[in-house]
């Protein structure tokens, strides 16, 4: 690089910076506009990228359980009574019945029960 | 813990915002200097750094911030490429239809009048050798014009002025050499 040219490039360079710093105010102004805009669609175009994991981690979510259901139904209770009963159980207590009503007359619950197991026996 | 992660995440994308914004006010100005030199059009060197500047948010803002500043070049340097083909094909219609010509030279005119922004306290000296810089480069080819503007007013090393280039180091330097060799010839008279 010859010393000519190294003057012309610190000349040029220098009469460009100055021509940067001298801007005017209303192109700065658009260009700072401009700057937002970018900055707004960045952030616009970040959100439809997390939006698209919604669907893919529901998706994902309802195969894991569709698996372990079927996995589950597989390897639980063998069917039958035990599965059956608990089931009853289950039943029973979700109903919600008003189990208070044991409380109005103990003794007419005591007689029957009495008298059923001596059908029984 | 996910919330921890999102979190993370946000915080993350925020601080990406803020890097971006400090990378785009400190660049948008020399951009719009640039573009304006390679296309001599004050609305259309502002659309060019717009685009450009969304299209590198859109696209590059996830990549390492030291890439940013050869990404964007390369960009705003498509998009003066695509204004200018698009400017030759309506110049080329215009020559066609030669009653649209009389509108043309009216542009042209307008286009080639000295750009009326810049502060009136310039420096006589720099103003007057950045118009002629700006003659001179217009009357390069492309490649030169490029290398010399990324090169010498950017600042780019020849590693990332390749990449804002789409074309090897060695090319760089040749087309710079070659821009540096034309300014010298072209502005030999007034430098003496």
């Amino acid at each position: 690089m010859t010393e000519k040219n190294q003057d012309l490039e610190r000349r040029s360079r220098e009469a460009f910076d100055d021509s940067v710093a001298s801007l005017d105010g209303a192109t700065r102004s658009r260009l700072a506009r401009a700057r937002e805009l970018a900055l707004e669609e960045a952030r616009r175009s970040h959100r439809p990228r997390l939006a698209t994991w919604v669907p893919v981690g529901a998706a994902a979510a309802a195969a894991v359980m569709a698996i372990a259901l079927w996995s589950g139904r597989e390897t639980g209770p063998a069917p039958g009574e035990p599965a059956l009963a608990a089931l009853d159980e289950f039943d029973i207590v979700s109903a919600g019945d008003d189990l208070d009503m044991m409380d109005e007359d103990p003794a007419f619950y005591d007689w029957a029960a009495d008298a059923l197991a001596d059908d029984v026996g | 813990m996910p919330l921890i992660g999102g979190q993370q995440a946000r915080e993350t994308a925020v601080d990406q915002g803020r890097a971006l914004g400090r990378f785009l006010a400190g660049i948008e100005k020399r951009a719009y200097r640039i573009a304006r030199m390679s296309l001599r059009d004050h609305d259309e060197a502002l659309d060019v750094v717009q685009d450009s500047m969304i299209s590198l948010a859109q696209n590059y803002a996830g990549h390492p911030e030291e890439q940013w500043r050869p990404l964007f070049y390369r960009i705003l340097r498509n998009r003066i490429t695509d204004y200018q083909r698009r400017r030759r094909v309506r110049q080329g219609v215009i020559r066609w239809w030669p009653g649209l010509a009389e509108d043309d030279a009216t542009t042209s005119l307008v286009e080639s009048a000295p750009d009326p922004s810049g502060a009136p306290d310039e420096q006589l000296e720099g103003e007057e050798l950045l118009a002629r810089i700006e003659r001179a480069l217009a009357g390069m080819s492309g490649r030169q014009r490029e290398a010399f503007l990324l090169r010498n007013f950017e600042g780019l090393d020849v590693a990332q002025t390749a990449i804002a280039m789409g074309c090897s180091e060695g090319s760089v330097k040749t087309h710079y050499f070659r821009a540096l060799q034309a300014l010298q010839r072209l502005l030999g008279e007034w430098q003496t």
